[in-house]
């Protein structure tokens, strides 16, 4: 008989506490945040300082030295820079970014050494935007070509033509050796072949 | 003939009343649920999500109605009607306000009873009817537990029907008065037991939470509904639903003073000109506030309870319940013949019952208010976000 009336005192006291918990989560803010579209400030506002987004490149500023990708593990960045009558140095022909291979390591950005002042919003020619959107309806929407096809198509005209030139002019000096920069998948492939040959 | 197309035309204003009303309380449930469990809710359809039901419905005309090869296609396709029109039916009685029902039965509240009953036989042929042995068991589970929870809704009906000498609502209401002293919560220890017995029994044969074995969503994937799908579907839901606006009606009737208003609720005949409108109108509002508040509760306790297995339901019902019922059923007749209406002792009793419940309500803020200073959150009531 007594467990009898603790049992209902029981049902009723918990049962009271319980529900006075859910009253009280009835009268706090919820904790959703509503993105994509309704919240204060953009997302990448509310990122912290060094967030690792996708890849993007400074065209401007690369030197097109390649570094980048030859430190990449797993090739996702593929670039070809060239000597064309541009400018001084070598001028980007492509820079392609793989985004659906890139692991975040930042090995690429460690590598770079086109460095801008501190107080720049990136430091270096490549390097980790916030923007972490980038879903797209093909599985080549997640190539990003930095120098679109048509600019790379011309560029690489132009720097056959440099290269031709330059091989008309140096052909009797000495020091004549190839300048490009190619990077990237096939590069890195033929590399590889040489090496294990030479080995 | 103009009978019958009043008659006709009511029926389909409450029919489609009590349809949009339970479309609305989906929402609205989903909304509580979601603060409860400190996220949002369905807010995108329309202002706040105001007319999320509309697109659900949409959503289930344009599913394939589905008739499973076996299955006993006509009483297939009957049965989630029956299952809406047992609920609906329920509504007959019921007053609103003073002049607001369909019908004004001496019998009401034994017909509130037999409807409720006669929700189970549409379970039993939706589970039947599918053909589906998972489903024929869900169907078996929900009027075993249909039919035995009305025991102890009847026990807790009679004590009413007792006090007030009668089964009509109207005079049921009469019965009691306009402050919390005259409901029949407060009116002795007994009523209360009765009112905790018929809530309980009314949350068990709605199949609400934490008594919802008929359709248990979290793991068993429903009982006699597998088979359902697109609109048929939907209606085993707005029958749900709408029960809810039933068991809130009820309880207020019964046990809080229906919408008796600060004016007394005097007669249930209309009579033209004996009150201004404004009174009439304010009584339906009150009426409607109590409906809905317990609507809030139920809603409330299917969000903060876990389910019941089907022995502790069976062991609630006939271990707790029944024999509870049985005692104060007789407790209650003992009290009126010793202690009659009105008397010193009626009430102080009463006072005392009204006082113990208004320290309950207050102990319950005090509690809430210690959960939030617990948890360091900054209270946030608006109920829109």
């Amino acid at each position: 008989m007594i467990t009898y009336i603790k049992n209902i005192w029981e049902t009723y006291a918990t049962v009271f506490e319980g529900m006075a918990i859910t009253f009280s989560y009835l009268l706090q803010r919820p904790i959703t945040v509503q993105y994509p579209d309704r919240i204060k400030k953009p997302v990448h506002e509310t990122l912290p300082e060094n967030y690792r987004g996708r890849l993007d490149v400074d065209t401007e500023l690369c030197t097109a030295c390649g570094l980048c990708a030859k430190a990449c593990p797993i090739d996702v960045i593929e670039m070809k820079g060239a000597r064309t009558e541009r400018k001084k140095g070598l001028t980007l022909i492509y820079f392609n970014i793989y985004h659906g291979k890139c692991m975040y390591c930042n090995l690429c950005v460690e590598a770079c050494p086109a460095e801008e002042g501190e107080d720049e919003e990136h430091h270096t020619a490549i390097y980790f935007k916030k923007n972490f959107e980038g879903s797209g309806y093909a599985l080549s929407d997640l190539v990003e070509q930095f120098i679109p096809p048509d600019e790379a198509r011309k560029r690489l005209k132009e720097a056959e033509e440099t290269a031709a030139k330059r091989a008309s002019r140096q052909d009797v000096g000495p020091g004549a050796s190839n300048t490009d920069v190619t990077a990237g998948s096939q590069a890195k492939e033929s590399a590889e072949k040489t090496e294990g040959g030479s080995a | 003939m103009i009978t019958l197309i009043y008659m006709f035309i009511f029926g389909l204003v409450y029919l489609l009343l009590l349809a949009v009303t339970a479309g609305i309380l989906t929402v609205v449930e989903r909304r509580i649920a979601g603060r409860m469990q400190s996220r949002i809710g369905p807010n995108r359809v329309g202002p706040q999500g105001a007319i999320q039901f509309i697109a659900d419905v949409v959503k289930a005309i344009q599913k394939e109605d589905i008739i499973p090869a076996d299955a006993y296609g006509f009483l297939f396709k009957i049965s989630p009607y029956l299952v809406f029109l047992g609920v609906f039916l329920t509504l007959v009685p019921i007053p609103f306000g003073a002049y607001v029902f369909m019908e004004d039965l001496d019998l009401g509240i034994y017909y509130v009873l037999a409807m409720a009953s006669y929700v189970v036989i549409g379970l039993m042929i939706g589970g039947w009817a599918s053909n589906n042995k998972w489903s024929l068991l869900g169907g078996m589970r929900s009027a075993a537990q249909k039919i035995s929870y009305e025991i102890p809704a009847a026990l807790s009906v009679f004590i009413v029907v007792v006090m007030a000498g009668s089964m009509n609502f109207q005079k049921i209401v009469l019965a009691q008065g306009v402050s919390p002293v005259d409901w029949y919560v407060f009116r002795n220890p007994f009523t209360f037991i009765a009112f905790n017995l018929f809530f309980i029994a009314a949350l068990a044969e709605g199949n609400r939470v934490p008594f919802d074995i008929p359709e248990a969503e979290s793991e068993l994937v429903s009982g006699y509904n597998t088979e359902y799908s697109g609109m048929r579907f939907l209606f085993f839901f707005l029958a749900e639903w709408g029960n809810l606006i039933v068991i809130g009606a009820l309880v207020t009737c019964l046990f809080f003073g229906g919408g008796t208003f600060w004016y007394e609720w005097k007669i249930s005949i209309p009579a033209p000109g004996r009150e201004p409108i404004v009174f009439e109108v304010l009584g339906f509002c009150w009426f409607l506030f109590k409906t809905f508040f317990f609507v809030f509760i139920i809603m409330w306790i299917r969000w903060t309870l876990p389910r019941l297995r089907i022995d502790q339901l069976m062991d609630i019902c006939w271990k707790y319940m029944v024999p509870i019922g049985l005692f104060i059923s007789l407790g209650v007749v003992i009290w009126m013949y010793f202690i009659p209406e009105n008397s010193f002792v009626d009430r102080s009793v009463r006072l005392v019952m009204t006082a113990l419940g208004g320290i309950t309500v207050l102990y319950f803020i005090y509690r809430v208010y210690r959960n939030l200073k617990i948890t360091k959150a900054k209270i946030y009531a608006n109920p829109f976000v």
